[in-house]
């Protein structure tokens, strides 16, 4: 005879749970700091930057 | 003419100067993060726990078999060399000579920045540690300090405490900061990049120079109370995430030194001990002023 129910777990123990497989989505192109977020540029020559001398456009 | 000025940077002061006819000086949000100079240091010096000189001079990229690491889309790479570890920095709107090399000790505690001054032509001062530079010499410190930057906006509540709104390019992490301004008693430090430390038992939310197109970029900690993963929803709801997913979510946006084995593993640690000791969940929001009252209710 077949029993679906899983048994209860052990007073104290977290009852069993079936592994479950999820994918997380990573962004290379953000996470190493690679490119910027407005002009694909980075430096001195952010012509539209509001700080030149310091690039304030991140990459995401 | 030469300068000298510091920062302080999620509690990491760096000191910068610079020699000969090369005028420095922070810029843009970075100014917000001026460290103040330290009397028993001598004039403008500040008590800095990584020196940097800053020189003009001919940065040259170096031979390939030196290269440890490539950001693609020609922005910079990583070398073996110099003081320990170069990095070499390019611009598609300054040709393919690197406008600037930095050279930093194996700890990165010690740095020189070379500059091409043909690249600086009336933009002086200069900035000497401008984007990506400064947020790269921050993540290395960070992974051998118990810390780690989040792309994330963040705020302190007027509870004292801090929640930090996570996700990838796109998921909402300046929306929800401009939702957040004008809030009774909320002050937000970052609508981009925040920088989460573990100090003693206590996990502290940074504010950095590092803003995004809401351009909020504030100074300041808070002890972390949550870390709400954000994602667009027709409707509030907020879902808690266990240790495993809320890790995994994590490692997903934030910067940690790829190519670095140690720094790899010690990022992986800190997240393990922010997940254990703050709540995280995972928040679908409307983008409207109900949003901020949802996550205050729940």
């Amino acid at each position: 005879m077949s029993n679906e129910t899983p048994p209860e777990a052990p007073e104290g123990r977290k009852p069993y749970e079936k592994p479950v497989l999820s994918e997380v989505a990573l962004r290379p192109e953000e996470a190493v700091l690679g490119n910027c977020k407005t002009m694909g540029v980075a430096g001195p020559a952010e012509a539209d930057c509001t700080s030149l001398g310091g690039c304030m456009t991140f990459g995401s | 003419m030469s300068g000298s000025f510091g920062l302080d940077i999620a509690g990491i002061r760096i000191g910068l100067s610079s020699e000969g006819d090369l005028p420095i000086a922070a810029a843009g949000a970075a100014t917000k993060f001026v460290a103040e100079a330290d009397d028993a240091e001598g004039p403008a010096q500040v008590r800095a726990q990584v020196r940097v000189n800053v020189r003009w001079g001919d940065p040259v990229e170096p031979g390939a078999n030196d290269r440890i690491f490539d950001s693609g889309k020609g922005l910079w790479r990583l070398y073996r060399g110099g003081l320990g570890r170069r990095f070499v920095f390019t611009s598609s709107l300054l040709g393919p000579a690197p406008y600037q090399l930095a050279s930093f000790s194996p700890d990165f505690t010690e740095g020189e920045v070379v500059l091409r001054r043909g690249a600086f032509a009336g933009r002086l001062p200069v900035y000497p540690l401008q984007y990506p530079l400064d947020e790269l010499l921050v993540v290395h410190l960070l992974a051998r300090g118990g810390g780690v930057a989040i792309h994330g906006s963040g705020l302190v509540d007027a509870d004292g405490r801090a929640t930090v709104f996570a996700g990838q390019s796109g998921a909402g992490k300046t929306t929800m900061a401009r939702l957040w301004l004008g809030q009774p008693g909320v002050q937000v430090l970052s609508d981009e990049r925040v920088v989460l430390r573990q100090e003693g038992g206590t996990i502290w939310m940074y504010g950095t120079p590092w803003h995004g197109d809401g351009r909020i970029s504030n100074p300041g900690r808070a002890p972390l109370a949550r870390i709400c993963l954000l994602r667009h929803a027709p409707e509030n709801q907020m879902r808690p995430l266990t240790a495993s997913q809320a890790v995994a979510r994590l490692f997903a946006c934030c910067f940690p030194p790829f190519h670095d084995a140690g720094g790899l593993e010690a990022v992986l640690a800190t997240l393990e001990q922010i997940a254990a000791r703050c709540a995280c969940v995972e928040l679908g929001f409307v983008p409207d002023a109900s949003a901020p009252a949802f996550v205050r209710a729940n």
